[in-house]
Parts: C-alpha cells; structure tokens; sequence
C-alpha cells in the first residue's frame, strides 16, 4: 500500500509535506518528534482530513485505536459493539487479557485499560489498523501484551505512531517523519541508526547493545 | 424482560391518573361507563390531551438522549439548546405577521414549518457558540440563544395580544400548557415519535461510535460532523411541531435520560427505548399537576424544571458534565 505525494494542510498550515511512504503487511511504525504530522497523517488515511494533492492508495477495511476519546458511560460490550458488531472481539479481548472487563462500565477503566479495549477494537475490525500511540500509558505488563499481539498479526497492515523507538525495533518497516517529511524509511536496521534518529529528534541519541537487543537512549 | 415491568406498570398508572385528573376531575367509575359530560370531556379533550403529553414525554425524552450522546453533553435537551425557544419564535412570528397584515402572512398555515425552520436556526447558532467555548459552551450558548427567541417571543406577543386575545400567551409559549391538543395533531405527534424511536434505536450503535470518538467514527465511514447535523434536523422537526402545538416543554429531555442512565445504563441502545417509556409517565405526572391539581393551571415546564434542577445540580457537582478520557 503506498502513500504518494500527500500534502495536507491544517488550519491553513502546510503539515504533511508531499509524503511518499509505503506500508507492507504486519507492522509499520512511523516515529517522529512532537508537531511533525503523525497523528494528521493518520487522520488523512482515515479521510478525516483531506489532501491538498496526492493520493492515498489503502485497500481493505481501516479501523483507528485513537490516543484521545470520550469517556463512554457504557459497558464495555456496548463499546466494543459501537457502530454495529463487525467482527469477534473475543479473541483479540483474550490475547490482551481483558475479557474480565467485558461487561463493566467503560468509564470505571484505567486509562491504559481503556485504550486497550478500544485497541482490541481495533485489531477486530479492521485490515488496515492505525493506532496512534498506542503504548503510551500502558504499563510494562501491557506494553509487552501488545507488543507481542502487534508482531503476531502478519495478515494485517498496522500502521503504529509512536515516540516509542524500542517498539520500531520490532516493526517489518519504520518511516521517519519530520517537519511534515519522511526523512528515512524501510527496514529499522537501515533506518533506526544513531545518525538518522539524531538528525530526526534534534538531540543526540545513542544505541546500546544488550543481550543481542539494541536499545536506544538520548 | 423484567426491566420493563416497573417501566409498564408505572406508564398504565399514569395513564390512569392522567385521565382522571384534570381540570375536571373524571371519577374513576365514569371512565370505564362514560355518559354524558364526562364522555364528551372524555373523547374531545381528556383523551387527546392525554395522549399527547404521553408521546410529547416520549419524544422529548429520546431527543435529550440523543443529543446528549451525539454533544457529550449530560446537561443537553431541547430545551437547553435553544432548539424550543427558537421553535416558538417561529411559531409566534407566523402569528404576528398575520395580525399585523405583514408580507408572507400566508405562512400561518404553516406555522410548524416556521417553527421548525427557527427551531434548525437557533440550534445550529448554539452549537457554533458552544464548540469554541469548552465544556459549558453549549450550555451557555444554548441560555443566550433562549434569551434571544424567548424575548422576540415576549415582544411580539405583548404587541399582538391587545387586538387579538385569542392568541396564546407569553407564559403558554415559553413554558407550555398541554391543553385542547386534538386529534389531528395526535396524529402527527403520533407518527413523528413513532418515527424518533425507530430512527433511535436503529442508529444506536452509531450514535454511541461518534459519541466516543471522530476519528473512530470516520474510520467506520461515518462522518461524524455531518451525523450530527442531521439529527440536529430530525429533534428540530420533533421539537419544531411541539413547540408550535403546546409551546415550550423543557426538561424532560434531561431529566428522563439521566435517570434511564442512572438506572439501567447509558449506551444508546438502552437510552432510546426507556427514555420513550419514561418519558411518558413523567410528562403525564407533571401534567396532571400543571392542569389543576394545584386549584388553577400552571405551565408544565414550571413544574419540570423544579424535578430538573436537583438533577442538574448533581450533574455539575459530581462533574460528569466534562467527558474527556
């Protein structure tokens, strides 16, 4: 699936400058600093926002696990259910561990455990599924739930922006974005060096090998 | 099933009380044989009148529901949103181009539609003021809003009323008397809550996607700005009509989707269909205090706005009015 030439603007600022990314199936990570279009990207596939020019080429269902919602003061079966039941929640409810929430109230949840639920949502629903920062709030237990079910799904195409480099790692393509542009992309051994990720935060960022893993630190 | 046995129940009570108590009290032995002055106080107004406040109950209930959905806003009906004030400026303005010979007086004959067209105007203005102005900005503006149309209302009624008595009242207006409803605009509010609830618990589970998030909304192919609009339409063609009808009846539409909420939930699918149950027995109740339970008669949303403030009150203070995860 490819992204060609995007360029959307917002409020009458240019954000995304003509983006070109592609996206493979299993996981595709987009990191880039604060301000620098992710979540305006991911609104673009949506078709929330539309382009000034180029195109958008997605195919297959889109679902979006969104880093800002409304508290819903209904079960969480009820918010799973919302929109109309596409598909078996159960499974993907499993593998995250929370079915026990099934029938609370969604708005007694942690807010970790709500984004979860409304990721598990995601996951369910859709072929092509954005999620924007969906580690953030999570605590370790269910960052490293997610990251397993992230890396497990190669069937879809998961399009994750985070600030979460550790998680780039793990990812079949990675793309930096900066300043409305996609400075690097493709594998994350070709994209996540020290150069390349120093050039994208603005600061110096230094890789650190530790039991076979690399890990990244300013 | 259970659940709606309390909801059934307490709507066949207040049916029955409704239709004894009014501005002539019906003993209870003369609705089951009704002969001479109770029969024709029966079918010509009691009846009628009685069946509107069910169905006017009903519909303001689920337009509360929804609109608190669709706004994230508890504190929302059509009363707080403007949307009645603007319907009963609509309503009065095809009056008094009338009385006054005014071009376009010919639209009397269409007076809901005026009041429907106002009722579409006042609350769009509210949701322009109110989406830049946080979490109370809806409410406020609604209040503005009303101050606006209530007091065009006030004006023009005080200049028609000395040549033309026959025309209802400031109070009748802007806080509603359900009474001489007939059959014909039975009818109507028949269909149009018929319609409501059906179209409610159709879109349950999409009100209840954009009431969680725009983006999840757009990503399921609805939008969920232009969703919103069109229920605006659809509670300002209800609301329009009642106004036109009955004046304004506010309240309801909060007080029955909080307690519907409270009490068994408050994902759409439930608020739609209880709301209606509740709506009822509510808006009859508060009649039968309005239509002379009290010696004289008072408007009814006099009478809802006092069972409305400790719930709104409780809303505020327990914060619920500001959702945001």
């Amino acid at each position: 699936m490819l992204i060609k030439a995007l360029s959307v603007k917002l409020n009458g600022k240019l954000i995304l400058k003509e983006v070109r990314l592609e996206l493979v199936k299993g996981l595709n990570v987009i990191l880039g600093p604060n301000g620098s279009g992710k979540t305006t990207l991911l609104r673009s596939i949506i078709g929330m926002l539309k382009p000034e020019e180029g195109e958008i080429q997605v195919e297959g269902e889109r679902s979006y696990a969104p880093a800002e919602f409304f508290g819903a003061d209904m079960s969480v079966l009820d918010v799973l259910l919302s929109g109309g039941a596409k598909k078996h929640y159960q499974e993907y409810l499993e593998i995250l561990g929370l079915s026990e929430f099934l029938n609370r109230n969604f708005s007694t949840l942690s807010t970790g455990e709500k984004r979860l639920i409304l990721i598990a949502k995601a996951l369910a629903e859709g072929d092509v599924v954005l999620m924007d920062e969906p580690t953030s709030g999570l605590d370790l237990k269910n960052q490293a739930k997610l990251k397993r079910v992230l890396l497990g799904l190669k069937s879809k195409t998961i399009v994750v922006c985070t600030h979460d480099i550790n998680l780039a790692l793990l990812a079949d393509r990675v793309a930096l974005l900066k300043n409305g542009r996609i400075i690097a992309q493709g594998e994350p051994k070709e994209v996540l060096t020290e150069a390349l990720l120093s050039e994208l935060y603005d600061v110096q960022v230094k890789k650190v090998w530790l039991d076979g893993h690399s890990f990244f630190f300013v | 099933m259970n659940k709606l046995l309390p909801f059934f129940a307490l709507l066949i009570l207040s049916f029955f009380v409704a239709l004894i108590y009014g501005e002539v009290y019906i003993p209870p032995m003369a609705l089951l044989h009704p002969k001479g002055a109770y029969a024709i106080i029966l079918e010509r107004i009691r009846l009628p009148t009685v069946f509107a406040a069910a169905m006017i109950g009903s519909s303001l209930a689920v337009c509360g529901a929804v609109m608190q959905m669709l706004l994230r806003n508890p504190l929302m009906d059509p009363y707080v949103s403007g949307t009645a004030s603007g319907g009963a400026f609509g309503a009065v303005l095809s009056y008094f181009l009338l009385v006054f010979n005014l071009p376009l007086s010919y639209l009397i004959y269409v007076s809901p539609l005026i009041a429907f067209v106002f009722a579409l105007l006042s609350t769009l203005i509210t949701i322009a003021i109110g989406r830049r102005t946080g979490v109370y900005g809806l409410v406020v503006g609604g209040v503005v809003v009303s101050f606006i149309f209530s007091s065009a209302v006030t004006i023009m009624i005080t200049l028609i009323s000395d040549r033309f008595p026959f025309v209802p009242s400031v109070s009748f207006w802007l806080q509603g008397e359900i009474v001489a409803v007939g059959w014909r605009g039975d009818v109507l509010l028949f269909v149009l809550t018929v319609f409501l609830i059906v179209l409610g618990m159709k879109h349950a589970r999409r009100i209840d996607l954009v009431a969680i998030s725009d983006e999840m909304s757009y990503a399921r192919g609805v939008n969920p700005n232009s969703y919103r609009y069109t229920w605006v339409v659809v509670v300002s063609l209800v609301s329009g009509y009642i106004v036109s009808l009955v004046g304004i009846v506010g309240f309801v539409g909060i007080i029955v989707p909080h307690i519907v909420r409270r009490v068994l939930g408050g994902s759409t699918t439930i608020l739609v269909p209880y709301s209606a149950l509740l709506g009822c027995p509510l808006l009859l109740l508060a009649n039968v205090v309005s239509s002379g339970l009290l010696g004289t008669i008072i408007p009814v949303t006099a009478i809802t706005s006092l069972i409305a403030a400790p719930i709104i009150v409780y809303v505020m203070v327990k914060g619920i009015a500001h959702q945001s995860a």
